[in-house]
C-alpha cells in the first residue's frame, strides 16, 4: 500500500463535489488522471486547513534522534489544545546549518479528524491517509512550479467551501492559515475572516524581510481571473507580484496526495492515527514491525552463523595443524602412541635421546686420522723428518721428532696453518745427535 | 481477551537471537585471539619437528647407505685373517647406540711393532670396506728395532648391530 502501489488515488471533498484524480507512476514521473470517488486503488485525502494546525519548529539539539523525542513537546506548547487530544506528525525532520534540529510539525484535534473522515466516508471515501492540506498543495505547486532556495511563495488556494493560504520557499512550507468560506463568501462578507488573512499576510511578510515574493493560485476559483483578481486585491492590496495559477487548479490537491501516497512522503503526515487508522495503514504498520523483526532476526542469524563459522574454521585449522604436528612427532619418535598435547615434548625427548648417537655417526662420516696421518707423512718426507711419537686424531695431532736444520719444524708447521690449523711448534738446539728436535701440536 | 495471546512470541525470539549473537560475537572476539595464538603455536612446532625429521631422514639415509652390506666385519677376525703376522691386540672400548639396530663401536688396537707402510695399506683396506672402520685416534711411538717401524695404538670406529638389551 501506499509507496508500494503502482496506482492510487487522490481524493478531496470540495464543496460536497468529489475531485478524485488517479496517479501511476510511469518511469521517473507520475501520470495522472480523473478518477471515480469509489475505484478500489488506495487513496489519500486531505484535512483542511482550517481544521488543522501547522508549525515549522527548531529543537536546539544536535541530535536528530534527540530532537524527535523533544519536539511533541515543543508541539504541545503551540498548540490551542492539549497534544493528547490530537495526532500530530513531524515533517522533514533535518539539521540546519546553525547545528540544530528542525521540523514541520502538523496536528489536528482527533474530533476534527473522527468528524472529516465521517464525512469522508458519507460520499464512500475511506483514505488510507489523511494528511493536512496545506502539506499536499505546498508538495504539488513546487513539484509543477519549482522555487529556488531563496524565492519566496505564498500559494492561495480558493476552494468551493474554503480558503487557505500558505508562504514557503525552497526550502519548505513554513506555515499556512485558512478559513471555512469560500473567497466569494469573504469578499462579500469584507468581514473579520478578511482581515484575519490580511493580518496574516502582512505578519509573514515582515517575518520574511526583503524576500522576493510570488504568488501562486489554486484551487477551483484560481479559474475565475475576476475572482482572483478581487481576492488578491483585498489579500494584497497595490502590491505588485509576479503571479502564476497552476494547471488545472482544481485538482492540485488532489494530485498532490496521489503523489505523496506514491511517493510514500504522505505517510509521513498521516494524521489517521491509533483509534482512526485505517485498518490497511495498521495492517501496514503491523507488517512494517514484523519486517523490522525479521530483519534483526536474520542480521542476528547470520550474524551466529558468521561467528559460528569463524570458531569452526579456527577449530579446523587448528585440528589441522595439531595433525600435523602429531604426524610428524610420530614420525621423529618413531611411534604413534603419543599422548594427545603432548606430541612436542615426546618427539623433543625422542631427539634427545638419539641426538648422541646421530652426532658420533655423523662424526664418523668425516675422514678418519688415517688421512690427516698420510698428509703429516707426505709433508716430512722431503725434509728428512723422523718422528718419536705421534697422537694423530681427526681434528687435532701431537708430533715429536727430530729434524737436520733448525727450520724444518717450521716448514712442517706452515704446510698446515694455511689449511684451518692452528700449530704451536717448539724446538730445542741440536744435541748429541746434531738434530733439532721439535713438538709440534695442531688442532683445529 | 486479547486476539493474538502469543503477539509477543516473535518480538521475543527475534531479541533473544539479538542477545544470542550479540554473546556469541562477544565469545568469538575474545577466544579468536587465543586460538590463532594456539594455532601459531602449533605451526612453529610442526616446523621445528618438520626440519628435526628431514635431517633425521637424512641421517637414516646415510645409514641405510653404509650398511646397506649388513655390519663392519669382525675387527679382531679381520686382523687374524689379513694379518696373521701381526700380534695384535683388539679388544672393544665402547659401543654408541645410534638406532635401534646399528651402533658406533669403538676398538681398541694395539700393535707392538709394525711397519709402517704395511699400516698404511692396513688403514686404507679398513677405510674402503662398507661399512668402513675408521681411525678415530692413532698413535705411533717409535721402536728400537729400525726406522720404519714402531708401536702403534689406534681406535678405529665401525657400524655394528645393536647388541640385543637384556631380557
Amino acid at each position: 500500500m501506499g509507496g508500494a502501489a503502482s496506482v492510487v488515488r487522490g481524493v478531496d471533498l470540495s464543496g460536497g463535489r468529489v475531485v478524485a484524480v488517479e496517479g501511476k507512476r510511469k518511469r521517473r514521473a507520475i501520470e495522472y488522471r480523473s478518477a471515480e470517488a469509489n475505484s478500489a486503488a488506495p487513496c489519500a485525502a486531505a484535512l483542511p486547513i482550517h481544521l488543522a494546525f501547522i508549525r515549522r519548529l527548531t529543537a536546539p539539539l544536535p541530535s536528530i534522534e534527540k530532537a524527535r523525542r523533544v519536539l511533541p513537546s515543543l508541539l504541545d506548547i503551540e498548540l490551542p489544545f492539549p497534544l493528547e487530544s490530537c495526532s500530530h506528525a513531524l515533517l522533514h525532520v533535518a539539521r540546519t546549518q546553525q547545528g540544530d534540529v528542525e521540523a514541520l510539525a502538523t496536528a489536528a484535534r482527533t474530533d476534527d479528524i473522527a468528524a472529516h473522515l465521517d464525512r469522508l466516508q458519507q460520499a464512500g471515501i475511506n483514505p488510507l491517509v489523511l494528511e493536512h492540506e496545506a502539506v499536499a498543495l505546498w508538495r504539488q505547486s513546487v513539484e509543477e512550479n519549482p522555487l529556488s532556495r531563496q524565492q519566496r511563495r505564498l500559494l492561495i488556494c480558493l476552494g468551493e467551501d474554503r480558503t487557505g493560504l500558505m508562504v514557503g520557499s525552497g526550502h519548505g512550507l513554513d506555515t499556512a492559515t485558512g478559513l471555512r468560506q469560500s473567497a466569494s463568501e469573504i469578499l462579500q462578507a469584507q468581514t473579520g475572516g478578511a482581515q484575519r488573512l490580511a493580518l496574516w499576510w502582512r505578519t509573514q511578510r515582515e517575518r520574511a524581510g526583503a524576500a522576493a515574493w510570488h504568488i501562486a493560485w489554486c484551487g477551483p476559483g484560481a479559474d475565475k481571473p475576476d475572482l482572483r483578481q478581487d481576492f488578491g486585491a483585498l489579500l494584497l492590496g497595490e502590491s505588485e507580484y509576479k503571479s502564476i495559477t497552476h494547471r488545472d487548479p482544481a485538482t492540485l490537491l488532489a494530485r498532490g496526495l496521489a503523489n505523496g501516497l506514491l511517493s510514500g512522503d504522505s505517510l509521513q503526515g498521516n494524521l489517521r492515527q491509533g483509534a482512526l487508522a485505517h485498518p490497511a495503514a495498521e495492517a501496514q504498520t503491523r507488517r512494517a514491525a514484523r519486517s523490522r523483526l525479521w530483519t534483526l532476526a536474520a542480521a542476528a542469524l547470520l550474524l551466529i552463523a558468521v561467528n559460528l563459522a569463524w570458531l569452526h574454521l579456527l577449530s579446523r585449522e587448528r585440528n589441522r595443524w595439531q595433525q600435523r604436528l602429531a604426524t610428524e612427532a610420530e614420525t621423529v619418535a618413531g611411534t604413534d602412541r603419543l599422548p594427545r598435547g603432548q606430541e612436542m615434548l615426546a618427539a623433543q625427548r625422542a631427539l634427545e635421546s638419539q641426538a648422541a648417537g646421530w652426532t658420533a655417526f655423523n662424526r664418523a662420516r668425516n675422514p678418519g686420522a688415517e688421512q690427516l696421518l698420510a698428509q703429516i707423512l707426505r709433508v716430512a718426507k722431503p725434509y728428512g723428518l723422523t718422528f718419536q711419537n705421534l697422537v694423530i686424531r681427526p681434528s687435532s695431532f701431537l708430533l715429536n721428532g727430530t729434524a737436520e736444520d733448525w727450520n724444518d719444524g717450521e716448514r712442517l708447521a706452515s704446510a698446515f696453518t694455511g689449511d684451518g690449523w692452528q700449530t704451536k711448534l717448539d724446538r730445542s738446539d741440536a744435541g748429541a745427535d746434531e738434530r733439532v728436535h721439535f713438538s709440534l701440536k695442531g688442532e683445529k | 481477551m486479547n486476539a493474538r495471546p502469543f503477539a509477543w512470541l516473535p518480538t521475543a525470539f527475534a531479541a533473544s537471537l539479538a542477545v544470542v549473537a550479540v554473546a556469541l560475537s562477544i565469545h568469538t572476539l575474545r577466544v579468536t585471539p587465543e586460538r590463532i595464538a594456539q594455532i601459531e603455536r602449533r605451526k612453529g612446532d610442526w616446523r621445528t619437528l618438520r626440519t628435526a625429521a628431514q635431517r633425521l631422514a637424512t641421517d637414516r639415509a646415510a645409514l641405510a647407505e653404509q650398511t646397506q652390506n649388513g655390519p663392519a666385519a669382525n675387527l679382531a677376525d679381520w686382523m687374524r685373517s689379513q694379518r696373521a703376522a701381526w700380534t695384535a691386540e683388539v679388544q672393544e672400548k665402547e659401543r654408541e647406540r645410534i638406532t635401534e639396530n646399528w651402533s658406533l663401536q669403538r676398538m681398541q688396537v694395539t700393535i707392538p711393532n709394525v711397519n709402517l707402510v704395511d699400516l698404511g695399506t692396513t688403514l686404507d683396506a679398513l677405510a674402503v670396506q662398507t661399512p668402513p672402520w675408521r681411525v678415530a685416534e692413532l698413535s705411533i711411538s717409535a721402536v728400537e728395532s729400525g726406522a720404519g717401524r714402531g708401536r702403534i695404538s689406534l681406535l678405529l670406529e665401525g657400524l655394528v648391530a645393536t647388541k640385543p638389551s637384556a631380557p
